[in-house]
């Protein structure tokens, strides 16, 4: 896909985000010459007319939207099968990830980040598109603390109805209402449920209900009483804590009727008047009455915040990024202008009685030095000379909070009430370390620049079921945000499956082998050996791989088991000794290796006499013959015949013995017989 | 024992993502239902993948072992036929994501072992009773009920009832449940995908099951009571008889 163009105009640079539905890379659009972010649908889905039809009309109604706070949607297109949406390119991260690195949020920038996300909600709203889908990673925020809302109503293809009967897996429930968890449509009040998740998750750094599965997290919601803010951080603002308690009601009613009415009760909530605000906890029944009693308070509660505002350091942020999401529709906004003008114009009677005489009587001081100082001591030793403080955050190698310039320098003398302007460090730039998980160890080494971290630490580890080379996991994580310099990038890769030793079982049992086999982390199969003398039958004759040799963890190792003794054919050789003289024979059963010829037998007789001829006749049957003759002849003297017989298994041989034609002998061998 | 599998794209989806099917070895039948999920192509490769896995695995299993053995090789085979999945899902970007649910049951002369991940179910029916429900569902749906958030009625028409909570391939390990129980002559096990089980009643189901003969008419009455009622989705079923007949 990288350099891919898509209709010509924009040319794909990098990807940067995957989601369930849809890819998003980032984009050259070649025409306006600027970058952009543009969300390709998955395949899978481009085939579904209804979920296509679904997709644009959403992508289309977002399109409508024009907010500072909501990602803006530039084009929305197809190109042969692929469909897309191009949407402003934002350089920054996701909440997620600054929820990650910076929570617990302090309430100032909580309230400064809640308040946009609330205002694009809001407006979104008007025009009659729920969300459906809020979380931090929908959420995208850039170095200025800028928020841009992202995702609107794309959630809503997921339940056209085509794609209803087909089963999908339940994704995760960290931000689901509890109405939407019971199966009920999402509606306005399922947006504020998510926003005071969110805003629950920015203020205490964790998320009300987790757990092991998407489903028992789903059930929390829907049972479970969140631990409140304030047990998690002291530091949040009971007014705070009270918004969220409100925006997380299990019953919808009993929730922020609108999004603008949470804004309102947002925008005053760090005024000092609710300093002291009673917590509304525990949700239930108290609760109509605390909004009645709140809300006559708080017109009053914006004209003090209003006449603050000079003093009030942080506000000096808010004011930079203009207060538009303030000037959102209200309803009352008449009213409220007469108020306003009435408040400036007595507000200027009062400068004009009190303020002004002191200018012309201000005393000088001198500025003290707070370079070097965090901000917090900064402020505190500027405002005992009654000096204003006026923040500018940067990037900076000086850690997180220190004040690395200032202006006026110290030792100068001002008057009382003069600004001092700060730059305070926002600690080094970071960069959003890449992911690198999946990606071949050998080409990564190629393309990293190693330079650009402290160090990148390569750790081998043996997988089988992850290819060899391919990176397993990385620290720090894809997607957060580091200080390179000052981060050690390790990456585990693969090194293929793990080489194990394969154990000796040459003459263990079948069931003994297959234990050890499997013990050592082998799979095995049996297959049937050779005879063996010395390995009984069915024990182990070898192994292959054989022992002693390394094989792949979860290999398969073929075991091949001994028939057991070889049945062979065997031989013997028979002796059978013919007598001259006395005409008695003997035989010797013996298995003598000599040669098969006749022998001279030793026991010469001592008959001198000369004898008579006897004529010997032998016939024999083994394997391999069949009534054979063995010998014909004559002999005059005793005589010992060697017969070799070659018996089959389970066979037998046998001779029979002529001596002048009278059968002296007949025997029998059997296989058994002979050892 | 006689067994029979149907599977049928029903009347909405132009792609059968389901898949099925019974391998035999005397004295044991396995029968076999995979859902598919994942979207436009790969819904239909996850179940596939599943049977060629368990089809392999099948070659493999040897009869005479033990009780133990043949557990071992049941859950062996679901391992195995998950990290098939999930490996092939995390090789392919237009497989990503994808995973099926399963229900097999082991069946010989004496038990049957029944396995299952997802919302594909595995009935028993004993004489005339009822239908029994022997596998639970792995659904979101079914899991608001057993908290007691919504009524079983609710669930039979929740929107969001097509959300499983386990499927096969969809992580590295598995998490099955696996149940045994004994069966006699008589009885009769059905294994469906939930194009069966949302579209037709139990007592449609029993009804046929009592009232049909031959065991293939059964399935197929069953398959198109489903498309009748709508055929939203696949509609896949096994159905094992224990009857008088061979073993095989």
């Amino acid at each position: 896909m990288i350099g891919k163009r898509i209709n010509g105009r924009y040319k794909i640079i990098s990807r940067i985000g995957d989601g369930g539905m849809a890819v998003v890379y980032k984009a050259q659009d070649l025409i306006l010459d600027r970058y952009c972010a543009i969300k390709i649908l998955r395949q899978q889905f481009s085939m579904d007319d209804a979920f296509i039809r679904r997709f644009r009309r959403e992508a289309e109604a977002v399109a409508s939207l024009s907010h500072p706070n909501i990602v803006n949607i530039y084009d929305i297109g197809e190109e042969e099968d692929l469909y897309y949406i191009v949407m402003e390119y934002i350089d920054g991260t996701t909440l997620k990830t600054y929820i990650k690195n910076f929570a617990p949020v302090p309430p100032e920038n909580a309230v400064f980040v809640l308040k946009q996300i609330a205002s694009a909600i809001e407006q979104a709203h008007q025009y009659g598109i729920i969300h459906r889908d809020i979380k931090p990673q929908n959420i995208l925020i850039d170095d200025q603390d800028h928020v841009k809302v992202t995702d609107f109503g794309i959630a809503m293809g997921l339940t056209s109805t085509t794609i209803t009967y087909t089963n999908s897996i339940m994704g995760s429930a960290h931000y689901i209402s509890p109405e939407q968890a019971r199966g009920e449509k999402a509606t306005v009040k399922s947006d504020i449920y998510a926003f005071g998740i969110v805003m629950y998750e920015m203020l205490t750094g964790q998320l009300p209900f987790s757990g092991d599965s998407p489903v028992s997290v789903a059930l929390k919601h829907l049972n479970d009483e969140i631990i409140p803010p304030r047990d998690l951080n002291a530091d949040i603002l009971p007014s705070l804590e009270n918004i969220i308690f409100k925006a997380l009601d299990k019953n919808p009613d009993d929730r922020y009727e609108s999004m603008s009415v949470l804004y309102d009760d947002l925008s005053t909530a760090l005024s000092p008047e609710r300093m002291n605000e009673p917590s509304i906890m525990p949700f239930k029944e108290a609760d109509p009455d605390q909004t009645l009693i709140m809300s006559p308070l708080k017109e009053n509660k914006d004209v003090l915040s209003i006449d603050d505002t000079s003093s009030e350091p942080d506000n000096s942020e808010e004011q930079k990024t203009g207060n538009s999401p303030a000037k959102k529709g209200k309803k009352n906004r008449k009213k409220r202008v007469i108020m306003w003008i009435s408040i400036v114009i007595l507000a200027l009677i009062v400068a004009a009685i009190i303020v002004i005489p002191k200018w012309l009587q201000v005393d000088n001081v001198q500025v003290p030095k707070v370079k070097g100082l965090t901000y917090e001591q900064a402020k505190e030793r500027l405002e005992d000379k009654n000096l204003i403080v006026k923040k500018k955050v940067v990037y900076d190698d000086a850690s997180l909070g220190v004040v690395i310039s200032q202006d006026p320098l110290s030792g100068i003398e001002v008057k009382e009430h003069s600004k001092v302007h700060l730059l305070v460090s926002k600690g080094p730039k970071k960069a959003v370390i890449q992911d690198y998980v999946g990606d071949d160890i050998s080409t990564v080494k190629e393309l990293i620049n190693a330079n650009k971290y402290k160090d990148v630490n390569y750790i081998g580890v043996s997988s089988s079921k992850i290819p060899k080379g391919q990176i397993i996991s990385q620290t720090p994580e894809a997607g957060s945000k580091k200080v390179p310099k000052n981060t050690v990038l390790k990456l585990t890769y693969s090194t293929g499956p793990k080489q194990i030793d394969v154990p000796n079982v040459q003459g263990d049992s079948k069931g003994s082998a297959e234990i050890s086999l499997e013990n050592a982390g082998f799979e095995v199969v049996f297959a049937e050996g050779d005879y063996s003398d010395n390995v009984p039958e069915g024990s182990v004759l070898k192994t292959d791989p054989s022992s002693g040799s390394q094989a792949e963890e979860g290999a398969t190792i073929t075991v091949y088991l001994s028939k057991g003794k070889e049945e062979r054919p065997k031989t013997t050789v028979e002796q059978i000794t013919v007598t001259v003289n006395n005409t008695t024979t003997q035989t010797n059963n013996g298995s003598t290796d000599g040669d098969n010829g006749e022998q001279q037998a030793n026991q010469t007789s001592n008959n001198e006499n000369v004898s008579q001829q006897v004529n010997v006749v032998i016939y024999y049957t083994d394997a391999k013959h069949d009534h054979a003759q063995f010998v014909n002849g004559s002999i005059s003297k005793t005589k010992v015949y060697n017969l070799p017989l070659t018996i089959d298994p389970g066979s037998k041989a046998n001779y029979q013995v002529y001596k002048d034609g009278q059968l002296i002998q007949d025997k029998t061998i059997r296989y058994n017989d002979i050892d | 024992m006689k067994a029979v599998f149907k599977t049928d794209p029903g009347k909405l989806r132009e792609h059968n993502e389901d898949n099925g099917g019974i391998f035999r070895k005397s004295p044991y039948i396995l029968a076999v239902i995979a859902d598919g999920m994942g979207g436009h192509q790969a819904g239909d490769v996850a179940s596939k993948l599943a049977l060629e896995k368990i089809n392999e695995c099948w070659n493999q299993f040897d009869v005479e072992e033990d009780d133990a053995a043949i557990i071992r090789w049941l859950e062996n085979t679901v391992t195995v036929a998950n990290a098939y999945i999930f490996g092939e899902a995390s090789k392919h970007p237009e497989y990503k994501g994808m995973g099926t649910t399963l229900v097999a049951a082991l069946c010989n002369t004496e038990e049957v072992i029944v396995v299952n991940v997802g919302d594909s179910r595995c009935y028993l029916m004993h004489d005339q009773e009822a239908l029994k429900q022997i596998t639970e569902d792995h659904s979101l749906v079914n899991e608001l009920v057993k908290a007691g958030q919504i009524t079983k009625e609710y669930a039979d028409v929740h929107p969001k009832k097509n959300i499983i909570t386990k499927a096969l391939g969809i992580a590295s390990e598995p998490d099955c449940d696996i149940q045994r129980f004994r069966w006699v002559k008589g009885d009769r096990l059905l294994l469906c995908s939930d194009g069966l089980s949302d579209m037709v009643s139990e007592e449609a189901i029993m009804s046929v099951f009592s009232n049909v003969d031959s065991l293939d008419e059964k399935a197929s009455q069953l398959v198109t009571k489903a498309n009748n009622a709508g055929g939203n989705d696949n509609i896949s079923l096994t159905i094992v008889e224990y009857d008088d007949g061979e073993s095989l």
